[in-house]
């Protein structure tokens, strides 16, 4: 038993050990621990409300667990001991252990309904986005203007994934995790997403962003995001809800360029121009 | 063919046993149907 | 005994079970009917299990090596389908069966045809389940919440498993019906309600739900099916329905079966960790309140489940609430369980150690759960492997390893004989290492942004994924090692005494090993049910 407990303690304190030192854009592989700190506003606040409920429950933890540990380790029968028949009721202790769980769950609400309260708050937005699931891409469009687009996996992507496609997965650049053509916003903006389905349901989410939404068909679900000022770049992500056949295979991708980048990205859009000449100029590439 | 359990009990037991078995039946079944009848009311303009 | 003989005379063929198939297709027999929902579950758990094998065998690496997307997505599924319905909630129907009767001084359950007909209407959902491997199509893959408009896309499987789900579900209610009316009203005289042990107290309130609830996926599943097939729009925009009332009706009946799938867990380990600290448990009325509790609470809380489908702030709010005030009972039973432990007389047999595993393993599980309710994080977590790390843990070292427990447990009271005690112990010590080694690593591949039920991930997803490939491996081999554990007791074991653990307590135990075929058909006396119903 007492080796049950080594283990399980050490898996919980490797745990915290590694997201404490797990930084925010870990490469890849074992060093991924925790969720992205995000680059907007809301991701923040998301992250921070994660790390106090992590921290909640490890202090919880080492409660009941120390508890556990110390109730196997001091009272074996190995060791002489000879159980307390009598000990079967405490009104007092009974009564200690209900409230403080919920002193404890009021403390963990307050701030939980505070971003929630935040999050539902899409008003003052400056650019709106419609964003539509299909089996199974993405289509983007910008409204008030007639920018417009889908999105699909990227073809080297594509390629290898089939089954037993035989490619070195290693050698495909950002495996299906491009896309051909990238939804743009500009960072800084508060940038209102409509998001819906044509077909099935989809969702749409972006871990750096903090959020996903489901995209159901007939229905129009509302989030924003600000993306700061200085975080340009290009982040990735997933379609989050079952969706058939290639549901792992319709990615996002989405390039964040200063504003006035983005103006003039808005404007070749407008006038027909190639898109790709402006989004390369993206800065840096995450992951 | 007298294979029915006898329960040492008054034939009252096996009268309450009958009674609740039918009325939790009736129970589950009134919620499958509710449950239709409300969606179809919902969906009623 | 003499009044038991007389009782065997009075009605000839008590004692006469028919021998061969017939013992087994016309059984009555409480004892029986338990034995084959057991040896059902176990072969649906070994079938649920290869089904999770493939799927890990997919992941272990990045790319397609196996499978087609299609079928992955089939296999996830149907995975989902065969441990809920087929492995779980039958192996806790086979348990009440087994164990109810003989808990409560009873001679069988109340309504023995029913119980007859609960049972064997499970093989043939299963045959029409497991069936549409082989129709056009191929087998169920929009997920085991069958979500439309995706389930609707299905082929010649989908009329299949709506009629094996409406199966199932007339099963379960079937055998919920009987647990009821056994309980309420078959209890030996003088074994009031607040005297029954845990498990009776955590089946009772189980089988409520079960009533409550079955009805309510019946109906959801009906409703699809006319969707598909009679021209209705219930759950089609293009027809003035609503997607997301499937998902409301779905989860009202997902979230109390989340319930029935634990609460009896909560009733074994109940029974388990005083027999074995040699005390009885502590705050047993705090117990029976906590569950009655959590059983309330099961009913208003399934929106947690969507929180990303797009809700008013004040359901938001409403259900994040009532999903955080689940963990107070929660807690209350694991404080309980701890104190119980405390100054008691502790070994550790198999059963212990299992509950013990469970004690552990289902608190984390209710950690990430307690994360999963708070909702801006959900948004996060929300259809993420870090989900699937979560029910697993309080599915498989939950409610798993609490049925495996109660067989350590219960089998040579069964049986009449002991088993292998250091096989037991291996199996447990291998279960355990490999469940953390298998589900573990997948809240790290959650939080990182892996979504869930996809066939093939990113590079950066690999090393985590190969980790949780090898644990899987190695827990589903381990479980071969309970079949065979079993069959050689049965076949081999020495023979057991009575009381079998010296601190078991209960009615149960007050009856020779193996019990007999009818358990208590003279019901036990005011001093027996003195020594065996002392919390």
């Amino acid at each position: 038993m007492i080796r049950n407990m080594h283990k399980t303690g050490a898996a919980l304190a490797a745990s915290v050990f590694a997201l404490l030192a797990a930084p925010a854009h870990a490469a890849s592989g074992w060093g991924q621990l925790n969720m992205p700190v995000g680059v907007t506003e809301l991701s923040k606040q998301i992250y921070s409300l994660h790390m106090m409920i992590f921290w909640w429950c490890v202090a919880i933890g080492v409660v009941v667990f120390g508890w556990m540990v110390w109730a196997m380790v001091r009272f074996r029968r190995s060791k002489g001991a000879v159980a307390d028949t009598a000990m079967v009721h405490s009104t007092k202790a009974e009564i200690i252990w209900t409230l403080i769980p919920v002193g404890i769950l009021v403390l963990m609400t307050v701030p939980a309904a505070r971003v929630l309260i935040e999050i539902e708050d899409a008003r003052n937005t400056e650019l709106t986005i419609k964003v539509t699931g299909y089996q199974w891409k993405w289509q983007y469009e910008y409204l008030g203007t007639d920018v417009g687009f889908y999105s699909t996996i990227s073809h080297e992507s594509n390629l290898a994934r089939q089954l037993q496609s035989g490619a070195d997965i290693d050698t495909v650049p950002n495996y299906l995790l491009d896309v051909d053509r990238p939804l743009v916003v500009p960072a800084g903006a508060k940038v209102r997403l409509l998001v819906t389905a044509q077909d099935v349901i989809h969702a749409w989410w972006v871990p750096d962003f903090g959020m996903k939404k489901d995209a159901v068909p007939g229905m129009v679900n509302e989030m924003w995001i600000r993306v700061d000022a200085d975080k340009t770049g290009r982040y990735r992500g997933q379609c989050a809800e079952l969706c058939g056949r290639d549901h792992g295979f319709m990615p996002i991708v989405v390039d964040v360029l200063s504003r006035e980048d983005f103006d003039a990205w808005l404007e070749a859009q407008r006038a027909g121009q190639q898109p790709a000449a402006v989004a390369s100029a993206a800065t840096q590439t995450i992951y | 063919m007298s294979r029915e359990l006898d329960y040492g009990a008054a034939d009252e037991t096996r009268r309450r046993v009958k009674r609740s078995a039918i009325v939790l039946g009736l129970v589950a079944f009134a919620v499958y149907v509710g449950f239709i009848v409300m969606s179809i009311a919902r969906g009623m303009p | 005994m003499a009044s038991h003989d007389h009782a065997v005379t009075a009605h000839d063929d008590h004692d006469h079970k028919p021998h061969g198939w017939r013992r087994w297709v016309f059984s009555t027999n409480h004892k029986d009917i338990g034995t084959m929902y057991l040896v059902f579950a176990c072969t649906m758990f070994f079938v649920g299990g290869a089904m999770a094998l493939v799927i890990r065998a997919e992941l272990f690496q990045p790319g397609l090596q196996f499978v087609d997307p299609q079928f992955f997505n089939s296999m996830t599924s149907m995975h989902a389908l065969v441990m809920i319905f087929g492995a779980i909630m039958p192996a806790w129907v086979g348990l009440a069966n087994w164990l109810l009767p003989m808990q409560i001084g009873a001679p069988d359950m109340a309504l023995p045809r029913l119980n007859n007909l609960s049972f064997w209407i499970l093989p043939f959902a299963f045959l029409l389940l497991l069936g549409t491997f082989f129709v056009p199509g191929g087998a169920p893959a929009g997920g085991w919440t069958m979500y439309p408009p995706l389930a609707l896309q299905g082929g010649d499987s989908f009329p299949m498993m709506i009629f094996a789900v409406h199966l199932m579900g007339i099963s379960s209610v079937l055998g919920a019906i009987n647990v009821v009316v056994t309980v309420m009203n078959m209890r030996a005289p003088g074994l009031n309600l607040l005297k029954m042990p845990l498990f009776v107290w955590t089946w009772l309130i189980t089988a409520y739900l079960l009533v409550a609830v079955m009805p309510v996926l019946a109906g959801a599943v009906t409703m699809l099916l006319t969707d598909h097939f009679f021209g209705t729009s219930f759950f089609s925009a293009a027809g003035g329905g609503d997607p997301v009332m499937y998902q409301h009706i779905f989860w009202f009946f997902g979230h109390p079966e989340v319930y029935i799938m634990i609460l009896p867990a909560f009733g074994v380990v109940s029974e388990i960790i005083p027999a074995f600290s040699r005390k009885p448990l502590f705050g047993y009325e705090s117990m029976v309140y906590a569950t009655a509790a959590i059983g309330f609470l099961s009913f208003i809380v399934w929106a947690h489940h969507m929180f990303t489908v797009g809700m008013p702030l004040a359901g938001q709010l409403f259900f994040m609430l009532a999903t955080m005030l689940i963990s107070v009972p929660t807690g209350v039973k694991v404080f309980n369980w701890c104190a119980t432990m405390t100054r008691g007389s502790l070994t550790f047999e198999p059963p212990m150690l299992f509950a013990i595993a469970f004690l552990f393993l289902f608190t984390i599980g209710g950690f990430s759960g307690l994360m999963l309710a708070i909702v801006p994080a959900d948004f996060q977590y929300h259809d993420t492997y870090f989900v699937v790390a979560h029910f697993h843990y309080v599915l498989v070292p939950g409610s798993l390893f609490a049925i495996m427990g109660a067989v350590y447990y219960w089998l040579p009271k069964w049986v009449g004989r002991m088993y292998d005690m250091k096989l037991a112990k291996i199996h447990f010590w291998l279960s355990a290492i490999f469940v953390n080694v298998l589900f573990f690593p997948q809240h790290f591949l959650g939080l990182a942004g892996m979504p869930r039920r996809i066939p093939d991930y990113a590079t950066q997803f690999a090393d985590w994924n190969m980790v949780s490939s090898i644990g899987a491996f190695g827990f589903g081999l381990s479980q071969l090692l309970l079949p065979y554990i079993i069959i050689k007791c049965v076949r081999s074991g020495e023979k057991a005494t009575d009381r079998v653990w010296d601190g078991a307590r209960g009615l149960e135990w007050e009856l020779p090993s193996p019990a007999p075929f009818h358990s208590w058909e003279t019901p036990p006396s005011a001093a027996v049910i003195a020594r065996g119903a002392e919390h």
